[in-house]
């Protein structure tokens, strides 16, 4: 972007102690962490019909915090594939706490081709603390298969939406998400590391992750301001007092965005893969800020 | 004190963080020491110890003689120990970060942070970009510092960056990039993740008109540089003994709850779980470069039925072309490598 005009708006927000700031700011990720808000089979099951699940990457496994298959998304069809976090404390480790390994990620670009070879639209669910910084996956690539996923949406000849459901967090969500557009619950949170990590990243005590958190600007209406997000879907009440709500919200933005897509780009065979690229490498090429003497 | 000497001030710790820290100290020299006011001439070996005469060092591209431990290179003298001497031409010099977030937890801000680096290495940012040429290659290069807030890619890095790969596209040159980083710089938020999508689509761009990227992997290089751009490359290669890998050691330590063996994540572990394609030692990195971008020139675009006539006469043609081509002898550094710069 390059034009503070959207970023200074971060400076005139009333003013509050940096104690407030920061306790708000925590808030904000408790809520996008909380284990009753719906996740990514929740999505699918209600905004889907004849969801097919695929599995399996076809090289090591399958990932379990990675899913993702074919569906039918108001009439058409289309590939889905999300984060799927745990639903309670005790399924947490089958979910490995919501951080997909190096299998989750070449099993989203298995689904992609396959989008690509269909024509079919792609539809992402965001909700990953961080990709699973382990041994065995550092073993299996996991920093490579980041990028190459990352890369393949890049350059993917179908249309391509994400949401950011619950948490968005550092290359194991942008793996996913590097879509046409990028949508974002307003009580989702989008960093480039978990709060936590980022504290420790640069040797604050593990206390100050409430202060990391707000200095990052994780909330979604300031994650807005990065020229990232396309729409905040408001949550009038949070989506875990009302999910069945908040899942309808999330369907209509989503046809909302996907029909103008179509429109602009094409459906099925005819997507100008051309035109996509271009608007797809204008939007990314813009994000930054800098000054130029 | 000159620019190529400059970045080798003995402090020891990366002062990024997703980055372990590494045995690998940067190099010390000569006219640091000078203007110490000691009258040193012999370091020893951060690794083995040895004591080494801080010329020797120089003259062998700041690698240890005894254990062969590849110490850190600031962007400068990677520069200059690679490209052919007097070929770079540096762009995009008067890009500058800016403290976006107003990034302040406690008396930690980022603006100071930036000054702060600026005034260590004196770079303005983490990466130096330009074109130059090795052995006669042309080339466009981007080269991180790590000694700059441990390389952290921002904004300006990733427009620094891709800038350098549209100007490839333009100029029709191959992209080599020296890589090294801790990772995002926290204190960018959600732009520094961004730049992430930002380069890689460069590269995919670059990729997209046929021409080579060939990342250089050097020591340290994690998070969301290895996850981004620098493995999105036709050919990955890596200095030995470099620390490579997604999550820093002290995270996968901390979530493990166990410590990682001593030989994990360096680029021989990469080498043998397939993630590069060879580790180079320095000495052979200019001959290895120039070889890769020859090879990689893109052949004319001919039609089927003069195919044969083509082939014939290319093959002559790039005879001639090698024969031309002086490469350096693989035991025997050039002299302008190990000469001192001159400015």
């Amino acid at each position: 972007m390059n034009s503070p005009t959207a970023i200074t708006s971060l400076t005139t927000s009333p003013r509050l102690s940096a104690a407030e700031i920061a306790t708000a700011a925590w808030e904000r990720v408790e809520r996008a962490r909380n284990l009753s808000r719906p996740r990514t089979s929740n999505y699918l099951a209600t905004l889907c019909t004849e969801f097919v699940p695929l599995h399996g990457d076809r090289l090591f496994g399958d990932d379990p915090a990675l899913i993702g298959g074919v569906a039918r998304f108001n009439g058409r069809s289309v590939v889905v594939m999300g984060h799927q976090r745990s639903g309670d404390a005790k399924e947490a480790l089958r979910y490995n706490f919501g951080m997909p390994k190096p299998e989750g990620y070449r099993k989203a670009q298995r689904l992609l081709a396959q989008a690509e070879k269909f024509g079919f639209p792609v539809l992402s669910f965001i909700d990953t603390p961080a990709a699973d910084p382990t041994l065995p996956s550092e073993e299996r690539g996991q920093a490579l298969a980041i990028a190459e996923c990352i890369a393949a949406f890049l350059a993917a000849r179908v249309p391509t939406i994400s949401v950011v459901i619950g948490q968005g967090g550092s290359g194991g969500a942008l793996a996913i998400g590097v879509t046409d557009r990028v949508l974002m619950m307003e009580n989702a949170i989008y960093a480039v590391a978990p709060p936590e990590a980022a504290a420790s990243f640069l040797k604050f005590p593990p206390e100050q992750k409430r202060d990391v958190a707000a200095a990052m600007r994780v909330a979604a209406p300031e994650s807005a301001i990065f020229g990232v997000v396309d729409e905040v879907i408001p949550e009038p009440v949070p989506a875990h007092e009302d999910p069945m709500g908040a899942m309808h919200a999330v369907g209509l933005a989503l046809e909302r965005h996907l029909t103008a897509l179509e429109a602009t780009h094409g459906i099925g065979a005819a997507v100008d893969a051309t035109s996509l690229f271009e608007t797809r490498y204008a939007k990314y090429r813009a994000i930054g800020l800098w000054e130029e003497a | 004190m000159n620019r190529f000497f400059r970045r080798h001030t003995p402090e020891g710790q990366p002062d990024h963080e997703d980055a372990p820290a590494s045995k690998f100290k940067p190099a010390p020299s000569v006219e640091d020491r000078a203007d110490a006011g000691t009258t040193a001439l012999m370091t020893p070996c951060p690794h083995c110890h040895t004591a080494l005469y801080l010329r020797e060092l120089e003259d062998n591209l700041h690698v240890c003689p005894k254990c062969n431990t590849h110490l850190r290179l600031g962007a400068r003298a990677r520069i200059e120990t690679t490209l052919d001497l007097g070929s770079f031409t540096e762009w995009d010099t008067t890009v500058r970060s800016v403290d976006a977030l107003h990034f302040v937890v406690g008396t930690h801000t980022y603006a100071d942070k930036l000054a702060a680096a600026q005034a260590k290495t004196g770079e303005v940012e983490a990466i130096v970009t330009g074109r130059g040429s090795i052995a006669g290659e042309p080339c466009v290069l981007a080269v991180a510092d790590f000694a700059f807030m441990g390389a952290s890619m921002g904004s300006v890095y990733g427009e620094k960056l891709v800038r350098a790969a549209e100007r490839a596209i333009r100029e029709r040159l191959p992209f080599v990039t020296f890589n090294t980083s801790g990772g995002a710089r926290m204190q960018e938020g959600l732009f520094s993740l961004m730049q992430m999508a930002k380069t890689t689509a460069a590269i995919v761009a670059l990729g997209a008109t046929r021409l080579p990227h060939i990342s250089v992997l050097t020591d340290p290089c994690y998070g969301g540089v290895t996850a981004s751009y620098a493995t999105v490359a036709d050919v990955i290669l890596a200095e030995p003994g470099a620390r490579i890998g997604f999550a820093g050691k002290d995270r996968i330590a901390q979530i493990m709850r166990t410590k990682l063996p001593e030989d994990s994540q360096t680029a021989e572990f990469q080498l043998a779980h397939g993630m590069v394609d060879a580790v180079i030692p320095r000495r052979e990195l200019r001959q290895t470069l120039a070889t890769l971008f020859a090879l990689y020139r893109t052949p004319r675009v001919v039609p089927p039925a003069t195919s044969t006539e083509y082939a014939d006469a290319e093959r002559s043609r790039v005879r001639d072309d090698d024969a031309q081509i002086e490469f350096p002898d693989r035991d025997h550094v050039p002299d302008h490598i190990t000469a001192p710069v001159r400015r």
